[in-house]
């Protein structure tokens, strides 16, 4: 799974939340690089269901990202 | 209305006064012309939502009547002396009259029939209130109605012979069904009964055992099926005939003994050089399998429908007496073992209760061949009506296996939960037994797509009708394939009418009052963005309460990459977006892998991939975390054990 997500050609938005004791900021960004196009966004202060925490701050994280 | 027939238990006709408050029915749609009914869809894919959207109802007037009629039933029922009918092993002839007189024998039959006319509806929860006071009684009845003569004969009969024969079932004259006989039993299609006609046409001669007929022994019209013999001018086969049962020849030669339903008038009857006028015929020669099949399709509800009436009493002793009983300091029914059966009791009830009213309605809009149905209903509701007893009998303890009579002897409630049991029994068996019923299902689950490539496998058909019938296989497969792996509920206006969609667990805790404004904000940006179409917001639910555990969506996942790429395509989207959550991120990621190509854009949000995507770092992080905790549990058992040990 690893070797073939190296060679994913697809736009990866990665949203971690910076509470999440599921996957934590750090190993999130370690996750993220994994993907060779791949960008990187903690939601502060949230945790793993973070459009819950910060809806504005997620939502608007996403669209930006799709558009 | 035919003269009272001499034989007839009942000497009281109803009055003209009472059918003429009847409602005139609805004409019968043609059967055959009826479309796929539901669990047959549901086999290929698709859930046919008409069938319980809008949900069926009776019609005002229709419903008035019925429950004027139940009211009456009721009130009558409160007089009959079931632990007579146990006792005696008989239903007294004042109960038949009484029924007769509210029109009981007519339950079904048409208005202009002289019968009440009530449809499947009404007469099921007709045999659910009888179904609380006595089983025997139920089974008088639905033996006469379900499987006796007036179902085949509004079937199939012609007008003369609704004309003779209706009228006087509707007030009495009881009737039975004569199929089975000692050799022959979920084989009907063996029977060897004849019916061999005279030189003149005119008659035809039957001979033949018949077994376990019930209310054959006080019946005054028999519905017999014999096999005509092929000859000239006679395509021959199972046939279906009205025989009158003081017709010389027929002999009852015992009433038989049962486990249960010890009220039933139930014979071994002979048939030997019995004449019959050619009239007699229900429908062609070579029909009669065709006809007792058709009847069971709506007459087999009549068991769901006792079922249900006894899980209402089940329920109501198992309430009162798990209240008045009291051990170990409390009342039984606190035990919460006791309880779990109390609950299995009322929840089964209730969907007993809920499959009887929606087949009988589907049964009465006649819009449906609702063969599935009935058989899927007296299956499962047989089933558990026999589960229901059992329970019963536990909660009652040794009082449950006491009979009714010894309790009441001792000076005890005479709640007769054994007799229950034993009536639920036969359930299991007649009408088709559990296990035809389950062959009939599952043969029916295969069937549609016999019948699509029917034509393609029989050899008899030539090469052009071979070609229409490739032809209209491969429309079938081409609306079947897509129905199937995507169906309606993955597109995204399929359930408009019935407005937004609950919102998964996560958002709906978004959605109370304190986080109100938030949740507001967030749900509409979210809506700006589904409406983008070509994002697909993917296991939201594996947040919040009802967590998705990663085994369940793991195991699940590989069918639904590709139904996802299935949906893709469906929806006409070139390359689409994917929007993951939490657990979902493995479908995702398995997707990516396998459709890379057709993927556009990746939005993973708190990922929980499977194990085989997890990050190293993640699996560290959580191994530090695991040495840091103190390993209370363990070492506590250690130390347990140890202790023992000592
Ligand atoms: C109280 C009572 C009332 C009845 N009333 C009537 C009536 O009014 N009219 C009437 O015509 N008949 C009536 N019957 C007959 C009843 O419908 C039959 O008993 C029933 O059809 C089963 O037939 P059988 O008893 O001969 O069992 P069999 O057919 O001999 O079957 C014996 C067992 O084998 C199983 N079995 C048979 N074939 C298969 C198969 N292919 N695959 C798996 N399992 C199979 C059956 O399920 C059963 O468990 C009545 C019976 C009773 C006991």
């Amino acid at each position: 799974m690893r070797s073939a997500i190296a060679h994913l050609d697809v736009p990866v938005l990665l949203i971690a939340g910076e509470l999440d004791v599921a996957l934590p900021p750090r190993p999130a960004a370690a996750y993220a690089s994994l993907f060779p196009r791949s960008e990187f966004a903690v939601v502060p202060n949230a945790g793993h269901s973070p459009w819950q925490d910060d809806p504005r701050g997620c939502v608007d994280t996403i669209a930006r990202f799709l558009d | 209305m035919s003269p009272p027939s001499p034989r007839s238990r009942c000497s009281h006709r109803r009055t003209s006064t009472s059918s003429s408050r009847a409602p005139s029915p609805r004409p019968r749609a043609n059967r055959s012309g009826a479309s796929r009914a539901s669990p047959r869809g549901l086999y290929l894919g698709q859930f046919d939502l008409s069938l319980i959207h809008p949900h069926p109802r009776p019609e005002p007037e229709r419903r008035e009547h019925g429950e004027k009629f139940l009211a009456e039933l009721e009130s009558y029922l409160r007089t009959v002396d079931s632990a007579r009918i146990e006792r005696e092993a008989r239903i007294p002839d004042e109960v038949f009259q009484g029924l007769a007189e509210l029109g009981c024998f007519g339950m079904k039959i048409p208005v202009e029939y002289g019968g009440l006319g009530l449809g499947q509806y009404y007469y099921n929860h007709a045999l659910t209130m009888i179904g609380t006071v006595n089983a025997s009684v139920g089974a008088l009845l639905s033996a006469h109605q379900s499987v006796g003569l007036p179902e085949p004969l509004v079937l199939a009969g012609t007008e003369d012979q609704k004309r003779q024969y209706l009228p006087r079932c509707a007030t009495g004259a009881i009737s039975a069904f004569l199929l089975t006989e000692p050799e022959v039993g979920s084989d009907p299609a063996r029977l060897r009964a004849t019916a061999v006609p005279t030189e003149d046409d005119s008659e035809y001669v039957l001979d033949g055992t018949k077994l376990w007929t019930t209310n054959g022994v006080v019946a005054e019209l028999l519905v017999v099926m014999a096999r005509v013999p092929k000859s000239d001018g006679h395509r021959g086969g199972i046939s279906a005939f009205i025989v009158e049962a003081d017709a010389p020849g027929i002999t009852v030669h015992r009433r038989n003994a049962f486990m249960g339903l010890r009220g039933i008038e139930n014979g071994l009857t002979s048939l030997r050089n019995v004449r019959v006028p050619r009239e007699n015929l229900i429908g062609r020669e070579g029909e009669g399998l065709k006809i007792a099949l058709t009847t069971l399709n709506a007459g087999r509800l009549a068991i769901p429908a006792i079922c249900a009436g006894a899980g209402k009493w089940s329920l109501k002793i198992a309430r009162e007496w798990s209240n008045a009983r009291v051990q170990w300091g409390r009342p039984v029914g606190e035990h919460a073992a006791v309880a779990h059966k109390i609950a299995f009791i009322a929840a089964t009830t209730f969907a007993l209760e809920a499959v009887v009213d929606l087949s009988g309605m589907l049964a009465d809009e006649d819009r449906k061949d609702i063969r599935i149905e009935a058989a899927l209903a007296k299956l499962w509701a047989s089933e558990m009506g026999w589960r229901i007893g059992d329970e019963l009998v536990q909660i009652r303890g040794g009082r449950g296996f006491e009979t009714a009579a010894s309790l009441a002897a001792r000076g005890e409630r005479a709640v007769g939960a054994e007799q229950a049991l034993r009536d639920l029994r036969i359930n299991r068996i007649f009408e088709g037994s559990s296990e035809i019923m389950r062959l009939l299902i599952a043969r029916e689950a295969v069937d549609a797509h016999l019948k699509a490539a029917g034509d393609l496998i029989d050899p008899h058909v030539d090469l052009a009708d071979k070609l229409k019938a490739a032809a209209s296989a491969s429309g079938f497969y081409a609306r079947w394939l897509p129905q199937l792996v995507a169906g309606k509920g993955d597109l995204p206006t399929s359930y408009d009418e019935f407005g937004a969609l609950a919102p998964p667990p996560a958002l709906r805790r978004a959605h109370q009052p304190q986080a109100g404004a938030k949740a507001s904000a967030y749900l509409g940006d979210l809506g700006g963005l589904s409406q983008r179409r070509t994002l697909q917001l993917l296991d939201l639910r594996g947040t919040g309460d009802s967590q998705t555990p990663m085994d369940a969506a793991s195991y699940r996942v590989d069918r639904q990459v590709d139904d996802l790429e299935a949906l893709r395509s469906h929806l006409g989207l070139e390359r689409m977006d994917l929007l993951a959550h939490s657990a979902g991120a493995a479908l995702a990621l398995l997707y990516a892998v396998r459709y890379g190509d057709r993927l556009r854009r990746l939005v993973l949000v708190c990922p929980t991939p499977r194990d085989d995507g997890m990050p190293h770092s993640k699996r560290r992080l959580l191994a530090r975390r695991a040495s840091r905790t103190p390993q209370r549990r363990p070492s506590t058992t250690r130390r347990t054990r140890s202790n023992r040990k000592r």
